[in-house]
């Protein structure tokens, strides 16, 4: 079984600093990692292929070429090849050009399954997943705890719900996106690591896959982000303290009186 | 060249709570440290933020005819920040500046005050942060702003004390060690220098190489000029790793002998400390061996080898990993321990560092290391980027730290109950016989158990988890017959963690009682009326 694993390279922090004057990430000082969703995916990429017994894992991603460093960790965890989206046509790209991109190398590759992270930390968007399947026209498996079943034809799996357990009998080639409860992903050995350093990664460009410049980067980007702003932290609660429940309970109702709650 | 010869100090006065209810509500903490051990109350405490207003305090305390304490970052583990016996403590967190960084024919060194953590002293050294600092020469200057320029150039302090809040003055004062003493050596070596402040509030500033024994003397110079010699006893001392009792050689330097002497012969208000380059590229490997046995051959094949020359050998046994697992289970998802590649089994961590190519090269000579010991390169987990290290870092720690958690969940049914955490080491020779003193000793007791630590020096801590107060007894009895046979290897019962007042039956199992009086003879000349620490090591 051939599987397809998405990756992104996110900055180590979940708290993105934003500079207010181009509303975009500011990235230096901050170290780059493997978007950790996308570990998951990986890791149960790796364990599909090891359950299966044969076939190959190759990551992708569209990016930079510093986003090879993130490659390089994929392969010191069981990834068989790695690829590197890069090319000036890529930069700028929103989720829908993305997706494109990334849909549009996949159909030069063979493949039955592609994984992805349910999202990735720094946009939170978790559309890339969902937006690869829809540009193949693949049918798509989102939050994916379990893969219980597996074969070329058909794969049956658990879709974390708020509320519960979603079982799902799905057609392959089919695209996932997992939850970080499907798997707890392996540290890299000594050997998987010297693997990674000589590893060739092969780069492909916008020419290579025979993308529409017009389709792809900023100019296929229907969408631009005006503005980027955390939250404002709520403000810390009352406290209510008397020596008695009753007390309390009398002063909380009066409060919520007050505030015409109740 | 013999001749201590402190000089007096234009004192300031120093900053003193004195208020009951307020070192009660405040300063509770102050009153003891890592260990369990505290004092319910002190009559005072002193926060000099300089040397002045340390021998003031110290003066102070001279005049009242007082005892006191000096306490750092309060990590120590043998109680001796505890002022027990002490009528103040003189805190010396306020004295934080880093104050030069230079350059000689030696290499690269820092002047610090002793308050400066270890954190913060990495941090300013990684960050280059050491424009204006408050007591560099100019020529000093000129050589942090160089430092600053290079970028090419990472400098640290390479011995790593695990635990980051202790403060440079601590870890002097204890001799520290961490992983890579292994490759660096303990604190002891690094230190090119230190001001001194003594019982009587005078000082001196003393380098290496200035102040040398004529043999085993010593000669004090008073207050009022007179002299008294400082005769050390004849000592061999281990030949390990050791912070049990005050470090004596003949010809020595004054420095070796105020290194570790745990507060008790001098406050330092100063220390100068060497830097070296800090490795290009560091490979961290655990690598989980069948059990203890193929552990040891690890060890000791790991030792011999030439073609790699290791910063750090640590061991984990099986007690210690299942410990772990356990632990992991318990927290669930959200556990930060890892699953690394087997639970069964016991696990050994060895670093290596250099060049990049360096580091790569060393993996052809560790895939042989592994596999005499039939283990092999995908039974290990690897680390090099910084992330990953850190990772690795607080796996190590995370033994000492489950242990203190079942212990606490204990003690709060059982009062009274502690581990018991030996911190002895032996020579290399002497590696299996210790191993099977322990294990001999652990099984006959039926006690449980984690051993962990630096096995590259032979130097493992045997943690064991009592389950009651009789089993507490038992435990203490069997940590006092490891030492004696401890010693008989030619080890020492104390290797990184000093004596404290905790520890003080160790010291009597290591030296005869002609050396403590030969030890308790030094202390006097240093402080005649007992006043620093007392209680505290001899
Ligand atoms: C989790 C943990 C891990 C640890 N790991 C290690 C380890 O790997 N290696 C190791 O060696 N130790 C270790 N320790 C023990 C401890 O961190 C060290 O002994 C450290 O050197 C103590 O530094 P401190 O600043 O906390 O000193 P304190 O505990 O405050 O004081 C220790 C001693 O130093 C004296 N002292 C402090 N400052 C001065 C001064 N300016 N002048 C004169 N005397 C002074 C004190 O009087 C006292 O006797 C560990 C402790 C913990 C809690």
């Amino acid at each position: 079984m051939n599987i397809l694993v998405c990756i992104k390279q996110v900055p180590d922090t979940t708290e993105v600093r934003i500079n207010p004057e181009t509303n975009t990430l500011i990235r230096d000082g901050v170290d780059s990692i493997i978007n950790p969703f996308d570990t998951y995916a990986i890791e149960e990429a790796v364990r599909i292929r090891e359950r299966v017994g044969a076939g190959k894992v190759t990551v992708i991603s569209m990016g930079p070429p510093q986003v090879e460093s993130a490659l390089r960790e994929a392969l010191s965890v069981g990834v068989d090849e790695a690829i590197l989206l890069s090319d000036r046509a890529f930069a700028g790209a929103d989720t829908w050009a993305t997706s494109l991109t990334l849909a549009t190398a996949l159909k030069t590759l063979e493949f039955d399954l592609v994984l992805c992270g349910k999202q990735a930390i720094d946009g939170d968007t978790a559309q890339v997943g969902p937006g690869i399947a829809c540009h193949l026209d693949l049918p798509q498996v989102c939050y994916v705890s379990k893969v219980r079943e597996i074969s070329k034809e058909k794969a049956v799996v658990e879709r974390m719900m708020e509320d519960g357990t979603e079982v799902v009998e799905v057609q392959m080639p089919a695209v996932f996106t997992v939850v970080k409860d499907i798997n707890e992903p392996r540290l890299p050995s000594l050997k998987g690591k010297m693997k990674a350093k000589k590893a060739e990664i092969k780069t492909l460009s916008a020419a290579d896959i025979k993308a529409n410049v017009e389709e792809i980067g900023l100019k296929g980007s229907p969408t631009s982000v005006n503005k980027i702003f955390s939250p404002p932290r709520r403000s810390g609660g009352e406290m209510l303290e008397y020596e008695t429940a009753p007390e309390v309970a009398k002063n909380l109702v009066g409060k919520l009186k007050e505030m015409q709650l109740f | 060249m013999n001749k201590i010869a402190p000089i007096p100090v234009e004192s300031e006065n120093c900053a003193c709570v004195r208020d009951q209810a307020e070192i009660a509500e405040k300063y509770r903490e102050l009153l003891g440290d890592e260990s369990r051990l505290r004092a319910e109350a002190v009559s005072r405490i002193y926060f000099p933020e300089n040397a002045a207003q340390l021998s003031g305090a110290l003066q102070e305390l001279a005049g009242l005819g007082e005892k006191c304490v000096l306490s750092a970052g309060r990590t120590g583990i043998t109680g001796s920040v505890a002022p027990i016996d002490a009528d103040a403590i003189v805190s010396l967190g306020g004295l934080n500046r880093l104050l030069a960084f230079g350059r000689d024919e030696n290499g690269y060194y820092v002047r610090a005050e002793p308050g400066v953590s270890l954190a913060d002293l990495a941090e300013k050294l990684a960050c280059k942060e050491l424009d204006n600092l408050p007591g560099a020469s100019a020529e000093e200057q000129a050589a942090a702003r160089e430092f600053m320029a290079d970028e090419e150039l990472s400098l640290w302090f390479p011995v790593d004390p695990t635990e980051m809040t202790a403060h440079v003055g601590g870890v002097v004062a204890n001799n520290a060690s961490g992983a890579r003493t292994y490759r660096y050596g303990s604190t002891r070596k690094w230190v090119r220098g230190l001001r001194a402040v003594f019982a009587d509030g005078r000082e001196l500033f003393v380098r290496r190489g200035e102040v040398k024994a004529e043999g085993l003397s010593f000669v004090f110079k008073n207050a009022d000029g007179s002299q008294t010699p400082c005769d050390m006893p004849a000592v061999v001392m281990p030949d390990t790793k050791c912070t049990a009792g005050y470090h004596i050689a003949r010809d020595m330097d004054l420095i070796d002998l105020l290194v570790g002497s745990e507060g008790t012969l001098c406050a330092f208000a100063e220390v100068e400390l060497l830097l070296t380059r800090k490795p290009e590229s560091i490979l961290g490997v655990l690598a989980v061996v069948d059990d203890e046995e193929k552990a040891l051959a690890l060890v000791e094949n790991a030792r011999t080898r030439e073609a790699i020359e290791f910063e750090a050998i640590e061991y984990f046994d099986h007690d210690a990993l299942s410990l772990l697992k356990q632990k992991k289970e318990e927290d669930g998802s959200g556990s930060h321990i890892p699953e690394i590649p087997s639970w069964d089994g016991a696990a050994v961590y060895l670093e290596i560092a250099g060049t990049e190519d360096e580091t790569e090269e060393a993996c052809v000579p560790l895939e042989e290391l592994l596999d005499s010991v039939g283990s092999s390169l995908d039974d290990t987990w690897a680390a090099m980027e910084e992330g990953e290290l850190e990772q690795q870092k607080l796996f190590r720690h995370s033994v000492p730290e489950a242990v203190n958690s079942i212990i606490g969940q204990r003690a709060a049914k059982i009062p009274g109950l502690h581990k018991i955490g030996t911190d002895m080491a032996v020579p290399d020779a002497a590696l299996r016989e210790v191993f099977a003193l322990y294990r001999r000793g652990l099984a006959e007791a039926g006690l449980q158990s984690v051993v962990f630590g630096h096995i590259g020096n032979n130097h493992v801590h045997v943690n064991i988890l009592p389950a009651d107060l009789s089993q507490l007894a038992k435990a203490k009895e069997l940590y006092v017959n490891w030492a004696k046979e401890v010693v008989r290897l030619g080890g020492a019962v104390a290797a990184e963690h000093g004596i404290g007042r905790l520890k003080k039956a160790m010291l009597e199992r290591q030296y005869p009682l002609e050396i403590l009086d030969g030890m308790r003879g030094i202390r006097k000349v240093f402080d005649p009326a007992g006043m620093l620490a007392p209680g505290v090591l001899v």
